[in-house]
């Protein structure tokens, strides 16, 4: 199980590789058939590493989230995820350009980390764990679209660029991914704090990792604001995206520096 | 603060809800600007962004520990530590700003508050007139809504009467799962719909959600306790304490670890006791503690303990238990592990220390063995210092000390927090209301039917071409009537193509129909959508 796994990822890695370089194409040669090998290879990245995340919870009995490899490898799979439905709900893949090219680094830098499948270690042996970071894999999906919507936003400015989606359609999808992301950040918070109280006796402790976690929410809250508010949407509003994109790095790889109690995830 | 996905509607054409504020907008009362300002959302984004500042502040900057920085002596000897990391001006800076304690200062917790007290302003603010929307929505709205709403529709049917497309146009808005309520206008018939009428509400939920969830927070630290280093040996019995009349027996602790020397389980074997009586047992572990009368144990953390007993001149017991070496001493630069108790109704205080795990050979306290240093009373230095091999009785101010055996203890935080149960039902409030206002957003379609003479026919902008072919052509239109759909949309590109399907259903049904009726005649104009 744990070689299949490892089979799939890297063939999802190459597949997905493949695609960047089709949406590289469709957007800067303007290629309408690139495209659509683009989204088949998307596709079947998703479904490679969707089995390679599977065979690994099999092989390891737990969900895939216990390390630093395993998690950016879902972190990954989340932003694919969640791209591929930006794609088929708005018929936009230049913004795969961004969407999957983020999602590429992220498996990337997964394919330099320590694959050795460890066991659970005591504080993390709670059922919670699975949905409290699959939560977590969903937000950051998320926000990581809506960062990706953000950049062409910036970019096409006075929608000067008409093969890039128009401004209105990346607006509209940096707010819809921020309505997943969101609450979906909001529930890993209060499954945090839910486990928190149970493992720790408290349900807020101010925890490094828990603290960014919650700056990436505030950061949000300021964005969902911002943009009800008349005159502030726009290029404020596509920034804030990006700076929300940012905090969720910050807090990912806050495992290096941030130390605290979610530092058991090791690497 | 203002809902996130508010409507945007033309000026007003559609009613907006009415605010107390605009009611008595007195500009020079301090009072109304207090008010105001509490409920602008500009004021809130401000409030938020401080928070979020300070939370990324406490992220970064190495904070204090919370007893730490609630002991103002332990607070400033702690502040040496930054100095020697950031040093100045930036450690100096940050001390004066709070940022080694940013949760527990004043300027965030105030921050919290007036965002607390800002979201309680505005839901005052603001929800009565959403109720009275809900209770009277805005049905009856000017014919100029339809020349300037965001995203319109028209088309025209001939040989039929306004009442016959008004039925049709709300068989298809109930069918989509609108509440349809027809109206007339002079002589035109109206149509209003809406879907979610209750959408609104959904910010109401999630602001109160995070008010609760702020006010239990508070009421935890004023209600509860807490007990964070709470270290029983095995063996031994410890008392909670805090009026609980409980006392915790540790019967067994057992640690178990990987091959590859990470912890795989570890767990107390507990026993409660009230006052005397056992009244609960458990083996706890790290995410299964034991709760009883809502106070809670968890195991946190183990470490070495040393069993030590004491006899006095004539040869008594006075002392015989486990004493856990979990604290960390530095005395003489040397750390060690190490834990005390009292004798002789705390006329003496016995520190009892060993090398710190990890730290190879102490050279003064040889393997297998503990130092003990006895402190009489408002005394800083210890009154003796002896070193202790296991079970070998020494002499030590008249009591005679020894080390038994060692022993573990299991760390535990004894927990009382009423307001728990509070913080998840406030979560699942704020959740739910970030569900409803993303999930369920109010959504409301103005229909308005004229009836067209001959002759008078409206002048169709025909900008879509359509298949149907343009309208007028030669000839005056016949007699029908013109059908006109309004809706307010939030730069929605979703409900804008729902819009655009529902008129076109719309233009299905109503064109269908006119063809049953009449005689027969071209098809009706094309649905014009405008943007």
């Amino acid at each position: 199980m744990a070689v299949v796994s490892y089979f799939t990822f890297t063939a999802a890695f190459i597949t997905l590789g493949l695609a960047l370089l089709g949406y590289l194409w469709y957007t800067l040669g303007r290629q309408k058939q690139a495209g659509r090998l683009a989204t088949f290879f998307t596709y079947s990245s998703a479904i490679l590493l969707t089995a390679s995340l599977g065979t690994r919870w099999i092989a390891s009995g737990h969900a895939p989230y216990s390390n630093q490899f395993e998690f950016a490898t879902s972190f990954a799979w989340g932003a694919i995820a969640t791209y591929l439905y930006f794609e088929a709900k708005y018929r936009v893949r230049s913004l795969g350009v961004v969407a999957i090219a983020a999602a590429f680094a992220l498996l990337t830098y997964a394919s330099t980390l320590p694959k050795r499948i460890d066991p659970l270690i005591a504080a993390l042996q709670n059922d919670i764990l699975i949905v409290h970071v699959g939560m977590g894999v969903i937000a950051y999906g998320a926000f990581t679209c809506a960062a990706a919507a953000g950049v062409l936003y910036l970019i096409n400015r006075q929608n000067r660029f008409p093969w890039l989606p128009p401004q209105e359609v990346l607006d509209e999808i940096g707010y819809k991914a921020m309505t997943i992301g969101f609450p979906a950040q909001a529930l890993l918070l209060i499954l945090g704090a839910v486990w928190a109280n149970t493992a720790w006796g408290r349900y807020w402790g101010w925890d490094p990792k828990e603290t960014a976690a919650l700056f990436t929410w505030l950061l949000a809250a300021v964005y969902l604001h911002a943009r009800a508010q008349r005159g502030w949407h726009g290029t404020r509003t596509a920034w804030l995206l990006i700076a929300v994109f940012g905090a969720v790095l910050f807090t990912f790889f806050g495992n290096y520096f941030l130390g605290g109690l979610h530092t058991y995830s090791g690497l | 603060m203002a809902d996130p996905v508010r409507a945007r509607a033309p000026a007003q054409l559609v009613p907006e809800v009415p605010s107390i504020s605009r009611a008595r907008a007195s500009r020079n009362d301090p009072f109304d600007r207090l008010w105001r300002l509490l409920s602008s959302v500009r004021f809130a984004i401000f409030l938020i962004t401080i928070a979020a500042v300070g939370v990324l502040a406490g992220t970064l900057i190495m904070q204090a520990p919370a007893d730490v920085a609630a002991n103002p002596d332990s607070y400033a000897a702690w502040l040496a530590r930054p100095r020697g990391k950031y040093g100045e001006p930036w450690a100096s800076l940050f001390a004066t700003l709070d940022l080694y304690r940013v949760f527990s200062s004043a300027w965030f917790r105030g921050t919290l508050a007036v965002l607390a007290l800002a979201v309680v302003v505005c839901t005052i603010n603001r929800l009565p007139g959403i109720l009275a929307s809900i209770r009277r929505p805005a049905v009856r709205v000017p014919p100029r809504l339809f020349d300037k709403a965001p995203l319109r529709a028209e088309f025209h049917a001939p040989g039929l009467a306004p009442e016959q497309a008004q039925v049709q146009v709300m068989k298809v808005l109930g069918a989509h799962r609108y509440r349809v309520i027809p109206w007339h206008d002079g002589p035109a018939l109206a149509v209003f719909a809406d879907r979610n009428r209750f959408g609104k509400l959904g910010t109401f939920l999630n602001h109160i959600g995070i008010v609760t969830i702020l006010g239990a927070a508070v009421l935890g630290n004023v209600l509860g306790w807490r007990e964070d280093g709470f270290m029983v040996p095995e063996g031994s019995v410890r008392p909670v304490g805090h009026g609980t009349g409980l006392e915790v027996r540790n019967e067994s602790f057992t640690d178990e670890y990987y091959p590859n020397g990470t912890p795989k389980d570890f767990r107390t074997d507990l026993v409660l006791l009230e006052n005397g009586v056992e009244v609960a047992r458990k083996t706890i572990r790290v995410n299964d503690p034991l709760e009883y009368k809502g106070v809670r144990f968890h195991q946190a953390f183990f470490g070495p303990a040393a069993v030590i007993r004491v006899r006095d001149a004539g040869g008594n017991v006075i002392f015989e238990d486990g004493v856990a070496l979990g604290y960390e001493f530095t005395g003489a630069g040397i750390p060690r592990n190490g834990g005390f108790f009292t004798l002789n109704n705390r006329r003496l205080a016995v520190y009892v220390l060993v090398p710190a795990a990890q730290r190879g050979p102490d050279p003064q306290i040889p393997a297998g063995s503990v130092r003990l240093e006895i402190f009489e009373p408002r005394q800083t230095r210890p009154s003796a210092i002896e070193t202790l091999p296991q079970g070998t009785p020494r002499e030590i101010m008249g009591y005679t000390f020894e080390f038994l055996r060692e022993r573990q203890f299991s760390g535990l935080q004894v927990v009382h927090n009423p307001a728990v149960p509070i913080i998840w039902l406030s979560s699942s409030c704020m959740l739910a209301g970030i569900l409803i206002v993303f999930y369920f957003p109010l959504r409301r379609v103005w229909a308005r039917l004229e009836p067209a003479e001959s002759g008078d026919a409206p002048a169709l902008l025909a900008l879509a071409p359509s298949d149907d072919g343009a309208p007028g052509g030669d000839g005056a239109p016949p007699a029908g009537v013109r059908v006109r759909l309004a809706a307010v949309s939030n730069r929605d590109i979703l409900f804008a193509r729902e819009f655009e399907a529902l008129a076109l259903a719309i233009k299905r049904k109503v064109t269908a129909l006119a063809h049953a009726g009449g005689p027969p005649q071209r098809a009706a104009e094309p649905v014009e959508i405008g943007t």
